[in-house]
């Protein structure tokens, strides 16, 4: 199979998983609640493929699922695409001048960035909202254990986007 | 690291980064209106999110029927290779019944308020990090949808229109303390305010407070809307589970469990026109 061809297929494969995991996230099929806690698959699927990836690249990643999301999530307007953006920009340029490529670091990235991304959203979205006491509670019982939940996927696209880079080499 | 910001890639990514932050503080201050790229996004991938949304009821809807027990199904399994154009036939027979009969329902609706006008729509994402099970509907301005329109089922007050696109809205549940509608006690007339709470939300309830201590209300009765507000008198919103005193013992509260099974909804009707629409916003535009 010509290189091309090799490349067009794995820009397609990419293309597609995010697109799906973007737009699954608001569909029952990945409801996916432990003890009542949600999670964001797209967070650790974009550290993942962000390790990988140019600063350019990721940041596109990051912006269109994002796009994707905010059509869909409450009270949003840019909110997603702007934080995957720079979740994206920030880990492929950390990725490739403070952390090294490998599982201990794709593990601490993804947990900032869930960290980060929650964090976010509960000031912008809830801590006025709710009230100084339930603002609180939001943060503490839903917004930081599904940040940790969260980075808990970095496991399944690691290995994923590990193989990929494999694959390209053989290319 | 400098290298990078000295680059090409890193202006590109600056650029996007302050266009999508001007996109998103005019639209926060509009309010209401979906941004461009969420309507533009929104409408390429509605048809998709509507066809997992589809194909994940069908799931649902084979699952219970298993799990219940119905085992005629299984028991048929057999003759399913024969029977697959039947069954295509009778799946959109089924359909047709159920859209009929969700159509039926809202008739005795609107029957009884000739004034509201309706416009059907089908729940085609949830978002999932909301705790308040907000959702997004296939229908939007072209369709006549309008910020703060009411969404009803059949059974009972859903929510309202919070923001609104061309082809898709987001719709803010009761559950949500973003909401706060002026609502009636149906036996006693007690009138108190309905807002959610982020405890009870969890368990698929809201609250009405704000009833004042010598008031009447029991465990059992329904509450309505008071017509005061984006939504119109007498919608049956839900029903007394428990009552309480507030924090400071001023006032009592209850808890309601919506008559609108939220997490369960596919189809739902907005109320596009009703007699004193728009009266409250007016007068707060004014």
């Amino acid at each position: 199979m010509p290189k091309n061809i090799k490349k067009a297929l794995l820009t397609a494969f990419n293309v597609i998983l995010f697109f799906l995991i973007s737009l699954l996230h608001y569909s029952d099929f990945l409801d996916i609640k432990i003890f009542g806690v949600g999670i964001t698959l797209l967070i650790p699927l974009l550290v993942a493929f962000s390790l990988w990836h140019s600063p350019l690249a990721s940041a596109m990643a990051g912006v269109l699922s994002g796009m994707i999301m905010d059509s869909s999530a409450q009270g949003s307007y840019c909110f997603n695409a702007i934080v995957l953006l720079i979740i994206g920009t920030f880990v492929s340029v950390a990725s490739s001048t403070l952390f090294n490529k490998n599982l201990p670091s794709a593990i601490v990235i993804s947990l900032i960035c869930a960290v980060i991304y929650y964090t976010l959203q509960w000031a912008i979205f809830h801590t006025f909202s709710e009230g100084i006491n339930h603002s609180l509670a939001f943060l503490l019982q839903i917004s930081l254990p599904s940040a940790v939940l969260t980075a808990l996927f970095i496991f399944p696209f690691y290995f994923l986007y590990k193989y990929i880079e494999k694959l390209k080499l053989k290319i | 690291m400098r290298f990078f910001f000295r680059s090409k890639q890193f202006k590109v990514i600056l650029s996007v980064l302050i266009a999508l932050i001007a996109v998103s503080v005019i639209f926060s201050i509009i309010g209401s209106q979906l941004s461009p790229q969420a309507n533009i996004v929104g409408t390429i991938t509605a048809p998709f999110r509507s066809a997992v949304n589809g194909i994940w009821g069908g799931i649902e809807d084979f699952v219970s029927a298993y799990r219940d027990g119905n085992k005629l199904m299984l028991e048929n399994a057999e003759l399913e290779a024969e029977l697959n154009d039947l069954r295509e036939q009778l799946a959109d027979y089924q359909q047709t019944q159920a859209e009929n009969e969700f159509y039926k329902k809202y008739l005795k609706i609107a029957e009884n308020n000739p004034d509201f006008k309706f416009t059907a729509a089908t729940l085609i994402s949830r978002d999932n990090d909301d705790p308040y099970r907000s959702f997004v509907i296939n229908k939007g301005s072209l369709n006549g949808v309008s910020a703060y329109d009411p969404v009803i089922t059949d059974a009972g007050l859903v929510g309202f229109v919070s923001q609104v696109g061309l082809t898709t809205s987001k719709v803010t549940t009761v559950l949500s303390p973003e909401l706060s509608l002026g609502a009636l006690d149906n036996r006693t007339n007690d009138s108190g305010i309905i807002s959610g709470d982020l405890e009870i939300a969890k368990l698929g309830k809201t609250k009405f407070h704000n009833l004042a201590r010598s008031c009447n209300v029991a465990v059992g009765d329904y509450v309505i809307t008071s017509g005061e507000g984006i939504f119109p008198k007498g919608l049956l919103i839900g029903k007394i589970e428990t009552i309480g005193n507030d924090k400071y013992n001023t006032s009592i509260y209850a808890t309601v469990t919506p008559f609108a099974d939220i997490n369960e909804l596919r189809q739902v009707m907005v109320i596009t026109e009703f007699d004193g629409q728009g009266s409250v916003l007016g007068k707060a535009g004014e």
